[in-house]
């Protein structure tokens, strides 16, 4: 290979490294970005004890209290939430349960042939990320970005159905639905989707309707 | 839009790159290039996960001629999948249950690999080819959920068959197109410890369209 031909080819090499750059810079400004809004963090899962005869599940007995998960991980009733969402809440799972066909139990709750117990809880995260601007793009794949700080509040509803007749370790779940997302600046907001997510947590357990 | 403006960066970069070459592809002792942009099309598992199509896609090939009508080198290049989910996913786990949530899935393939091709037709003409590529792909892949982030990046080994054509234009350079089918045989556990653990063999078909030239 002669001189020319060297200096040809590192010139090649070099616009093949302009190239290869530009294109990461355009790819990555190309990548697909999610501009979320917090109905898209949405999240409804549900589990269950696939053990369990839920034909033969007819009634309900649901405390009008919601609770919360305390520090140490223990139950305690949920003092921050105000009486309209609570009563939301509680309205929804009802609706939702009579349409599943289980009847609610006016007597004593260990009686009914499930507990339903509704717990709230909310926590606030910090979330670090980058701000480019245009000028970030005169810079190598994630050379230059401001620091960012985000701030927000999760909101999350549990619903457990537990079996009255079992008690301590063995008052094992027959159905779990947990309900999670980004809390809007709207209560209205919030408790639209709150009802949706519940709404959405049987829809998605066909089973708990059994042969009712 | 996007993908025009890639196409538009590909074709002026590529053809910035274009000096006095010779002709024909395949003359042994000379280093040939392609830069080509990609569309891929997942298959197998990679369709379970996502089943867009990539439209977000380069490559890079760089051959030397080693006898007449063949070459080895070596190729790179990256391909972005990605798909916007909403649904529910039945949970096959213990105990069994379903989760409903708008998901954003991304996988990123950046393969690097050795080749070797052979070369059809005579000098000046079209030059149908068949090659082989093998080597690794890196491969990030990434479910977003709710707020929850979940990445699982890994180093996966593969091969890539592939058939393409190149046209000369005029003595200069030429036009290349290919198709490969990149099969990544390392099985992969991903989003290990999470409730969407899965064993997966990622796979997709490349279509390539791009520019080619051939050192002195």
């Amino acid at each position: 290979m002669n001189k020319t031909s060297i200096k040809m080819f590192l010139r090649k090499g070099f616009i093949f490294l302009l190239f290869l750059s530009a294109s990461v810079i355009v790819l990555q400004s190309c990548y697909p970005y999610d501009n979320l809004t917090p109905e898209d963090t949405d999240v409804v899962i549900t589990f269950y004890d696939s053990g369990t005869n839920f034909s033969s599940l007819v009634t309900y007995a649901l405390p009008d209290t919601i609770y919360a998960f305390g520090n140490n991980g223990d139950i305690v009733p949920n003092e921050d939430i105000s009486s309209s969402s609570a009563n939301s809440i509680l309205n929804s799972i009802k609706s939702n349960m009579q349409e599943m066909g289980y009847e609610e139990f006016s007597g004593n709750p260990s009686d009914a042939d499930v507990l339903v117990i509704a717990l709230a809880n909310s926590s606030s995260w910090v979330s670090g990320g980058c701000y480019y601007s245009y000028w970030s793009y005169w810079y190598p794949y994630y050379g230059w970005c401001y620091p960012v700080a985000y701030t927000y509040t999760v909101g999350s509803v549990f619903i457990v159905m537990l079996d009255p007749a079992k008690t301590g370790g063995d008052n094992k779940a027959v159905w779990f639905a947990g309900c999670n997302g980004v809390l809007s600046t709207t209560n209205a907001s919030n408790q639209s989707r709150i009802n949706s997510d519940i709404s959405q947590a049987f829809t998605q357990s066909p089973y708990l309707r059994g042969s009712k | 839009m996007k993908t025009k403006i890639i196409f538009k960066w590909f074709l002026l970069l590529a053809i910035c790159g274009l000096f006095p070459l010779s002709s024909s592809l395949a003359q042994a002792g000379h280093w040939y290039g392609a830069a080509t942009y990609q569309v891929s099309f997942p298959t197998g598992d990679t369709k379970d996960f996502i089943s867009d199509p990539s439209w977000r896609g380069f490559g890079l090939d760089f051959r030397y001629g080693v006898k007449k009508d063949i070459t080895v080198g070596f190729v790179t290049g990256w391909n972005i999948f990605y798909e916007q989910v909403q649904g529910t996913t039945q949970l096959e786990t213990d105990p069994p249950g379903a989760i409903t949530s708008l998901s954003n899935r991304y996988i990123n393939f950046v393969p690097v690999m050795l080749n070797a091709h052979y070369y059809m037709g005579e000098r000046g003409q079209y030059r149908p080819y068949i090659g082989l590529c093998a080597g690794g792909y890196y491969v990030d892949q990434e479910i977003q959920i709710g707020i929850a982030d979940i990445i699982n990046d890994s180093w996966e080994w593969g091969v890539a068959p592939e058939l393409g054509v190149v046209i000369p234009v005029d003595r200069t350079w030429g036009i290349i197109f290919a198709a490969k089918y990149n099969f990544l045989f390392t099985k992969e556990t991903v989003f290990s410890g999470t409730q969407l653990e899965k064993d997966i063999t990622n796979g997709y078909w490349g279509i390539q369209v791009g520019v080619a030239w051939q050192s002195y």
